[in-house]
Parts: C-alpha cells; structure tokens; sequence
C-alpha cells in the first residue's frame, strides 16, 4: 500500500502539479481546492512514518521470530507447577457424588469372588473362546438379563483370529431405556493375563443391579475378547455399522440393543490379589478425552471409599516435601500423559467409545504403587463402583457441564485448556510467523530504513527517495517451490500406503529394525536429496537468485513453514500433546534449515531436520527408552491406523514427513 | 328426619341446581369478571348469568361502572341457602350458622329467630385481620431429581397450610416436576422431607393443581392476575377478592432478581411486583404473605410496591441458600433450611394459634439457615406483631355453632372495613379509593339487595319443598 501511495506521488512528479493534485483529490475527496504545500507535506510525512515503523516491525519480526518458540518452551516447562492446576470440581449438579448409601456388601463381594476363583480356573481361556463366551452368557441369562454373544473375525497380518462379546443389557426397572451405561471389562488384560476380578465384578454387578428399582438407565455388562478390537467390533455393530467383506474385522450384528449409551466404566482387576490403589486411564483414541466431570465423579467416588487413586501408575501424595519434589512429580506424571496421548492409540477398551461421543474411562488394579500403605478391599472397589454408577444413573442428559480439554497432573486437579494452549499454540505461531518474514525476505530488496522524503521548497513537488523503485521488488519464483511441495506430499503418500505392508513385512521377515531405518534413510534421502533437485532443475532452472528473482528456497520456506505452522496449530485443538512433541523438534529444524556454505552450518542444519523427522524421532525413543519401546511404538501407530482409524499415521505421512523432506531439500537448494 | 333423608335431598338440590349451572358456563364466552375489557355484559336480552336475574344485573350497572368481580359467586350462596335451610330444618334446635364469606349468610343469620346485637361478638368473631378467606400458591419451580429437595419444600408447606385449615380448594400447588415417579426414586411413589422419613408428602390427599409443564411464568403469572383462558377450570383459578389473605411460597433455583422456572425461563422480581399490583388493583387480595426460599431471595420482593404485603426470604441479595441435609437412602437433599426451620415452628402451631409473624420471624437463627433471611414490612403497616401466623398459614374458622343469633348493623361493619383496609397515602390513591368502593363485598350490600335475593330464596324453598313432597311420593 505505501508502495502504492509513493507510485502517486511520483506519477504527480512526474505529470506535473495539477494531476497529481487530481490524484489526490480522488484519494481524499473531501479537499475540494489543491492541497497548500503545508498539507502536502504532513501528508507525506504521514506516508514515511508509516514506512519507517513497517520497516522497524518487519526487522524486529523478523530477527526474533523464535522468541515465541522460546516462550513457548518457558511456559511449558511452568506446567507442572501448582499454581496452573485446578482442583477438580464436579461442574454437573446432577452427579452428586458419594452421596449415595452403598448397598454394595458381603454377599455381593462374595459372589466377585467366588466368579473370579471360577475364571481362574477356566484354564487358558484365550484359546477357547465359545467356552468362555457361552459361560459367560449363562451366568447373564441366570440372572434374568437378555444376554447374548457377538461372534467376529479379525485379520491380524498372518492369521485369522475369531473373538467374541457376552453381553448383557439390564433393562431399566421404572426409566424409559433410551439411555444406557455401559461396564466393560476384558477378558485377558494387555498383558496376556486374564483380567479375572475385572470380568467378576462385571458379573456381581450384573446381579447386584437386579436388586434395585431406583435405576434410570439401562446398563449393558460387556465382556470383550479380543481387546480392545472386540469393544471396536461391538460398538460399531450396537451404532448400526455393518461389517463389509474387505475390512479387516468382520462381525455379526447384535440382537439385543439398550438405550443410547452415554458413558462407559471399563474394568481391569488382574485378580492377583492385593491392590494397593485403583488407577484411572483417561485418554482415548486419537487423544480425545471424556468429559473432566466423568473423571472426577469416579476418582470422587473411589476416594470416599478410601481408595488411593493414581493416574499413570503413580498416586500423588498430599504433601510434598518441598516445592521441587512437587515439580518434578507432577512434571514425570504430565510428561506420561503427554506421550500416552500424543500416540493417540487405544491404550484400553475406553479408547474406542469416544468416537460415538461416549463419555468412558478404564479403571484398573495397581499393585505396589509407591506412596500407599494399605491393601485396599474388595468392598471398597466394589462400593466405588456401586456409588460411581449412582451418580452416572442421576445423570439426565450428556455430560456437558465440564471440559473435554485437560492435562492431568494428579489424579485430582486438571490443567484446564486455557492454561496450557497458549505455550501449545505459541511453539507453532514461530513458524507462522518465520513464513511471513520468508515472504517479506523474499520481495523486498530494503536493507536500510527508508529515506526521508524532501519537499522541494514552494513547489508542491517532493523529491523522489533513492530506495522507492520498481527494480527494487524481486519476482517471487513459484513454480519450484509448488512443484517441491507436491512431490513430498506425493513422497509422503507413498510411505502412508507402504506402512501398512512395511509393518507387515516387518512382522512376517523378523526385519533387523536398522535395516529397516537404514533402507528408509536410503530411500527418503534419494527422493529429497537427489531426485527432486534433479527434477527442480530440469523443470525450472536451480531456483538461485538474480537480480529480478528472489531464490526459490525462501518461497519454499515460506510456503512449507505456513504449512507445518498451520497444521500444528490445528492439531494442538485437538491433541494439543502431540501438536507440542512434534513442534520442539520440527520448529527450531525448521528455523534453521537454510542452503549454506559453511559446512559446519551444513552439518547443523542437516543434524536437525533428520532428528525432527519420524525417524529421528523413532531413533531418539529407542535410545531413551530402548529399541523395543520404539519398535512397539512404531508398530502401534501402523496398526492404531489400519485397525482403530488413529490419524497418528496419516498426519505423519501427509503433512508433518512431507514438511520434514521440504526442510531437507531447502538445505539441498541453491543460495 | 334423619341423615340419609338430607342427604338425599341435598343430592336432589344439587341436580336440581345442575342445569343452572351449565347455563350459567355457557352464557360466558368472554368471562367480564376476569376478562379485561371490563365491558358489562348487560344488553337488554342476555340475563346476569351468574345471579340468574336481570333485576340484580341492573342493580349492578347502575351502582358500579366496573363489574362486581365477586358478582358470579351470588349464585353459589343460594346453595348454601338451600342447604342451610336445610340445616335449619333438620336441626330440633334452631341455630344459626354465621359464615362470613358468603354474604347470604349474614342475611341468613339476620333472618335468625332470635336477633341479638352483641357487635362486639361479631367483632371478635371474624377475623382481626379484616379477612375472610385465605389462599395459598405454593409454587415449587424446580426440575429434575437432584432438586427433590424443593419439591418436599413446596409440599412441606401445603401439607402445613392444610393442617391449618385452608381447604385444597384454596390451595394452588404447583409442582414441576413429579420426583416421586421419577425411576431414581429408591422409594417408590413417595416424597420424604426428611432422612427420617415420617411423613410421606404424596402419600394421600394432595392436590397438584398445576404439575410439569404447566409451571410457566406465564402460569403463574396469570394465576396471580387472573387472566385465564375461559376454559381453565375453577380449580386452577385463584378465586380471590378483597378479604383474601394469600400466602404466595416460591422456592427453586434464582439470583438476583429472578426465579428459574423449569430451566427455560425465570420470572423476574418486576415481574412480581407488578403482578401483585394488578391483584391489589383488581381487589384480589386483603393481604398477602410473600415468602420465597431461593438463592438470593430478598431480590425477588425489592421490587413489589403495593400495599399490605409482608415478604419473608430466606436469604439476603449476594447469599446462597443452602439445603438442610442428605437422606443417603434416597441419595439427595430433601429440604432445604429456610423451609426446614420455618416448618420447625409451623409444625407446632394449632389451628387457634394466636402466634405473630414476628414470633416466627424471631426464631430465625442466622447460623442454623446459613443465610441471613430478610424480611420485608414496610408495605405491610398492620406490623407482623399484629399479624397472625395462622392469618396466612391458617384458615378462617368461619362456622361457630351458637345458641343465639346475632343482629348486625349494617352500617358499624363497613365503617370497621373501611377503616381497616389500608391505602397508601400517595396521589392518586384517593381518586381510585373514591372510583373503587373499598369492600363491595360486605354485608351491607347484601342488606341492601334483599328484595333481590329474597325473591329466588322464596322460589328455592318452595322447590325444596315441592322436591321433599316429590321424594315422599317416591318413596
């Protein structure tokens, strides 16, 4: 715009006083007569301070632009501090939590025993799947619920698994049974162990409600096997979804339906004896959480009954010795549910009930957690239970009081959204930002502060400012970068449809993961290194500056930095753990990443786009955590894809890769 | 004579009276007491339909330019003639039955055998208050169960005001929502006010005059006004006139000047206020007794500037109200503490209490409600030292068996009416004072109309009869 003005008042230098004073009777149509030489010079005062202070912003913007980055970082790190997190409130009038007699007793506790003693003896139940199906199923229809089983087919790489879902729904006594609730358990834990007091308290419970009249809702007992794929199957066939014959799970439809299922308890008690706290586990596919009120009605719940309860295996104390034994408790806890949520994979059965907006959260079992002194009981587990499902039953409509937006530091207190997306948001504004200066960069040849115009004394004629000319505007090249963006996306595509072949290769060929990463290097590094500069040069020239044109790699830059900042910036909405763990190392990479011809500065910025990519990244976890953690994790993404729909893997393999290979070939690029 | 013998004839009056009654519905296709216009339904072919004469209609147009709003009930006092002739005749002993809401009554006890004056008797005998009937519009705002608490507030107080004397009749209960069929309900068909549980609020004989959905603000504030679809039936109309003491009790969720209805609306405290003015405008009230159990409850009777009503609310503008205590059982609040110290002294009254409201309000403990309760007096001139308990809370006992009838003179009556009602001394208030007459509705203007009631009296004794000779020939 200021460019435009100073064009005016050159074209009126030019031309001669009275066009230019027409000109600017069009721009300022009040003044009817010709502008006196006192106005005209305020006018053109005006023009060059806006000049100077645009000049002074974009050198500020463009020298500090990672100080946001910085922030960013700072304002993590404060996270764990007390003063960030809310003590969790039931925002829900409705729920009243504990405030419930319990009717949970002996008889009931007895009979979670003595079920839990009879799955333990059921021998190795995940061979015989009917058998444990069709018990389970009796021991329902004995307590006068409809039960029923879901029989479905799984194609896991090589073989063929049949799996199946007893349920039962429990019909509510004097409600209308278009809400239901859902208790959960699997048959075998993650681990391979059978979740015997998980499916046996299932079971009490499944009796315990007959008891009662006081239920609004329906409650539907579930036990699946597999887990967590038989839970996908099952509520995917309970919302009415048919199983087509390519997918990769096929089941049978349910014949017997509740009400809308609103919230969901899954249960995982291993049954090895003395727990010594309950823990809960929030975080569902793709990061999404329930309802914070869900949340702490159970931990409320479990509390009252003197439960210890702990999230990420670990209970917070009341006190803390000083303020940095709190911080840095509070700082491993946060840094666990950050990862556990970043991956986004289902980490229990409750993963998978958000996507049909249901409110579910998994408690289980924790044994020797530091920080506890008793055993806690059967009764007490089973009277949490009873006074969680209470408050959930007082419920009239969804959850929707509280936030699904939160960080938990402690089981008890949240880091609500407001407090931690500012430092989320501002690790990608950096590169937002760093996008504008390319572009700024990359037309504008100014490298002093603009000069002072100069009224030519009783004239109405001002000097013309050495550094206003059309040849000081370069041409943006955009072909090149264009061209480059899509062959990375396109580069990235590929590996998104190869994963799941890769991974199943991996399974079937025992693959030596460095191999594996060596032929990925090899690969990525000939697409980005060599081909697609080969390919910039025959289509466009090597994108190296001259007099008229700015060099391509600052388009590009520009370009991929919007991109990846955009990206993140949404993402960090929706998974805001993720949006942080890919932004620490993709940001200052992406900051960096410049052609150069210092070959110190080279190995730099090489150094830090292949740690910022997947595979650095994968590399940096199997050091810290060792190589099986980062091979499981690895394979977890690939299958959380194929078999749960997590977009971990597409948002790596269409944007954030693709953005990684542009760092990489900006470096390649001529200066 | 014996009882079945009167009650058949009763029976036999009542269907005798039936057709009039239809009539008397369906000549009303824009009700004129209620309706606004305020238009006299009189032109020459249509009769008063509510005395059933065209002579009382006159009397009416030529004395009043506004219509008697307690006109359509001179029909119900010849049923009460008839019955109390009845009375009369089954009774060996003559006495006189003196009921000072019905007019007739008082001609009835003038027409008594043995006429004594002893004003000083009647004096005594009606209420100090200046009243003769009393209502009550207990309203509980609340929705969904975990505000069960002020459902058994609002029935606390029916259960209380009924034990008192005012008769279901004169009791408007609105109650939002129905926690005793609610599935969460751990007892069935039942509503405690206490973790106790001893007294089961919807046991037996409630009358829930507006339930659910009905309870709107516009309801509520149609009931107050009277402003009523013609097709809303008596019994969800507040049929009161100018000796009504009302009791009006709110309770539910509010704030500052507001009152939640049903989760959807709230009634504002203007909107009180000015609903209340057009009861005191339109006659419809002697005195009202406002009390509210909400948060923030003194806001909703800031705003209320008529006359001779006394406001009580369980806390002051900025305090929350809070609830009594948990029956675990049940797993919800079942009262909350301004109510429950208030039934703690309403529970002990008798009907004959002769307790003040400033008693009651005396026994408000400031630590024990958790909130400041506030009360208002300033429109309320009669002071609450004066006032009764049972003068809101109670009804009127207006039979008292005698064994010799009393004279009145007229004109002692209407000077002590008159001298007890209270205006405001503001502008304007003598003007409507001189256009509205303070008490149209006292014995003085049925004196005066004898020749008009004596007629259908003389017409309805000689059917009486013929129907006894009827049933004798029948029987």
């Amino acid at each position: 715009m200021t460019h435009s003005t100073w064009s005016q008042l050159s074209s009126q230098a030019r031309g001669g006083p009275a066009k230019g004073t027409e000109m600017l009777r069009f721009k300022r149509s009040a003044t009817a007569a010709a502008p006196s030489p006192p106005k005209l010079a305020k006018e053109l005062r005006r023009i060059h301070f806006r000049r100077v202070v645009g000049y002074y912003l974009q050198k500020v913007i463009s020298s500090s632009s990672w100080i946001f980055y910085v922030v960013g970082l700072l304002w993590l790190l404060l996270l764990p501090r007390d003063e960030f997190h809310h003590v969790a409130k039931v925002d829900e009038n409705a729920l009243l939590p504990g405030q419930t007699s319990k009717y949970f007793g002996d008889l009931d506790l007895w009979v979670a025993t003595s079920y839990r003693d009879q799955i333990r003896t059921m021998g190795d139940p995940s061979k015989n799947v009917s058998g444990h199906a069709e018990f389970l199923e009796q021991e329902f229809r004995s307590f006068g619920l409809d039960a029923s089983t879901q029989n479905f087919l799984h194609a896991r790489h090589d073989e063929i698994v049949s799996g199946a879902n007893s349920y039962a729904v429990f019909r509510a006594p004097r409600g209308d049974g278009t809400e239901a609730i859902v208790i959960s358990a699997p048959w075998l834990l993650e681990n391979g162990a059978v979740n015997a007091e998980g499916v046996s308290y299932v079971l009490a419970f499944a009796k315990f409600v007959t008891r009662f009249s006081h239920w609004a809702k329906d409650f539907i007992f579930l036990v699946t096997h597999p887990s967590p794929i038989g839970t996908q199957a099952w509520l995917e066939a309970y919302h009415g979804v048919q199983s087509d014959l390519s997918s990769w799970l096929q089941y049978d439809p349910l014949d017997r339906h509740g009400g809308v299922i609103h919230e969901a308890i899954n249960l995982e008690f291993d049954g090895n004896g003395a727990y010594s706290a309950v823990g809960i586990l929030v975080d569902g596919l793709n990061g999404l959480l329930p309802n914070a009120d869900l949340v702490t009605t159970v931990v409320r719940c479990a509390q009252y009954e003197g439960l210890p309860v702990g999230i990420h295996n670990v209970v917070s104390p009341n006190k803390f010795d000083d303020n940095w034994s709190s911080y840095f408790h509070k700082a491993d806890i946060i840094l666990e549910y950050m990862k556990s949520q970043a991956l986004g994979v289902p980490t229990a059965s409750h993963a998978l009930y958000a996507r049909y907006h249901i409110e579910a959260m998994t408690v289980r079992g924790l044994h020797d957690v530091k920080g506890t002194q008793y055993p806690i009981t059967g009764h007490q587990i089973g009277r949490a239970i009873e006074s969680a499902l209470r408050s959930l039953n007082n419920l009239l409509e969804r959850l929707h009081h509280a936030y699904w937006f939160y960080i938990m530091p402690t089981a008890q207190s949240f880091i609500p959204l407001s407090v931690y997306i500012p430092p989320v948001i501002l690790l990608s504004v950096t590169l937002v930002i760093e996008s504008l200066v390319m572009w700024w960069a990359s037309g504008d040849l100014h490298q002093s502060p603009p000069a002072r115009p100069n009224l030519i004394e009783g004239t109405e004629v001002a000097n013309h400012p050495a550094d206003i000319s059309a040849f000081n505007i370069r041409i943006r090249p955009l072909f090149l970068p264009v061209v480059t963006l899509v062959l990375c996306h396109a580069a990235g595509a590929i590996a998104f449809y190869l994963a799941p072949t890769v991974r199943f290769m991996a399974l079937i060929g025992e693959v030596n993961p460095f191999n594996m990463a060596a032929a990925v290097v090899v690969v990525t590094a000939t697409i980005y290194s060599f081909m697609i500069p080969t390919l910039q040069r025959m289509m466009e020239g090597s994108g190296a500056s001259t007099r008229t044109t700015a060099p391509a790699w600052l388009i590009l830059k520009c370009l991929g930095c919007a991109e990846l900042g955009a990206a993140l910036i949404a993402l960090s909405t929706l998974n805001p753990s993720l949006s942080v763990f890919l932004a620490i190392p993709s940001v200052p990479a992406f900051l960096l990443a410049r052609p150069t011809e210092s070959h110190y500065r080279f190995l730099l910025n090489v150094a830090a786009v292949t740690l910022a990519s997947p595979l650095g990244l994968l590399g940096i976890m199997s050091l810290w955590e060792g190589l099986d953690v980062a091979q499981g994790v690895a394979g977890k993404v690939v299958d959380g894809w194929t078999l749960y729909g997590a977009w971990l893997l597409p948002f790596i393999c269409y944007v954030y890769w693709p953005m990684n290979m542009v760092a990489n070939v900006i470096i390649g690029m001529e200066q | 004579m014996d009882d079945a013998i009167a009650l058949s004839a009763m029976a036999f009056i009542e269907e005798a009276l039936e057709p009039l009654y239809v009539a008397h519905r369906a000549q009303l296709p824009s009700d004129p007491v209620y309706g606004w216009e305020g238009e006299p339904s009189g032109s020459a072919e249509s009769f008063c339909t509510r005395c059933g004469s065209t002579a009382a209609l006159e009397i009416h147009s030529r004395k009043t330019p506004r219509i008697d709003p307690m006109a359509h009930r001179r029909s119900i006092p010849y049923i009460f003639a008839f019955l109390s002739a009845l009375c009369a005749l089954t009774h060996t002993q003559a006495t006189s039955s003196i009921t000072s809401d019905a007019p007739t009554n008082l001609s009835l006890a003038l027409w008594s055998p043995q006429p004594d004056i002893n004003e000083a008797a009647i004096e005594g005998f009606f209420a100090s208050s200046g009243h003769t009937n009393n209502w009550a519009v207990l309203v509980c705002t609340s929705r969904f169960w975990f505000n069960y608490r002020h459902i058994a507030n609002t029935l606390s107080i029916y259960h209380t005001v009924k034990r008192l004397g005012i008769p279901d009749s004169n009791i408007i209960l609105m109650l939002s929502d129905d926690v005793a069929c609610n599935p969460r309900n751990h007892f069935p068909a039942t509503i405690y006010n206490n973790a106790g549980r001893f007294i089961d609020l919807y046991g037996r004989n409630v009358e829930v005059d507006y339930r659910g959905y009905e309870v709107t603000v516009e309801n509520f504030i149609r009931l107050l006004t009277g402003r009523h679809d013609p097709d809303v039936p008596r019994s969800k109309r507040l049929l009161t006139d100018d000796r009504s003491n009302v009791l009006v009790y709110m309770t539910g969720h509010g704030g500052d000047e507001f009152l939640k209805f049903q989760d959807a609306e709230e009634i504002g405290s203007h909107d009180i206020a000015d609903a209340f003015a057009q009861m005191y405008e339109k006659n419809r009230y002697h005195e009202i007794f406002f009390m509210i159990d909400t948060c923030q409850a003194a806001s909703m009777y800031k705003r209320i500037y008529s006359p001779n009503i006394l406001a009580a609310a369980s806390a002051e503008v900025g305090q929350n109200s809070y609830s009594h205590h948990v029956d675990p059982d049940i797993g919800v609040a079942v009262i909350d503490r301004f109510t429950y110290y208030n039934l703690e002294t309403l529970e002990k009254l008798k009907g004959e209490d002769k307790s003040t409201l400033q008693q009651l309000f005396s026994t408000y403990n400031t630590q024990a409600i958790a909130s400041t309760p506030g009360i208002r007096t300033d429109l309320y001139p009669r002071r609450p030292e004066n006032a009764l308990v049972t003068d809101f809370f109670g009804g009127v006992q207006n039979v008292q068996l005698t064994t010799a009838g009393y004279k009145l003179k007229s004109g002692n009556l209407q000077s002590q009416t008159l001298t007890k009602q209270h205006h405001p001394s503001k502008s304007g208030s003598a003007k409507r004072k001189s256009m509205v007459p303070p008490s149209r509705n006292n014995a003085l203007q049925v004196h005066s109309e004898r020749g008009a009631v004596s007629l259908p009296f003389v017409l309805g004794l000689m059917g009486f009869m013929a129907g006894v000779w009827f049933l004798s020939r029948v029987i």
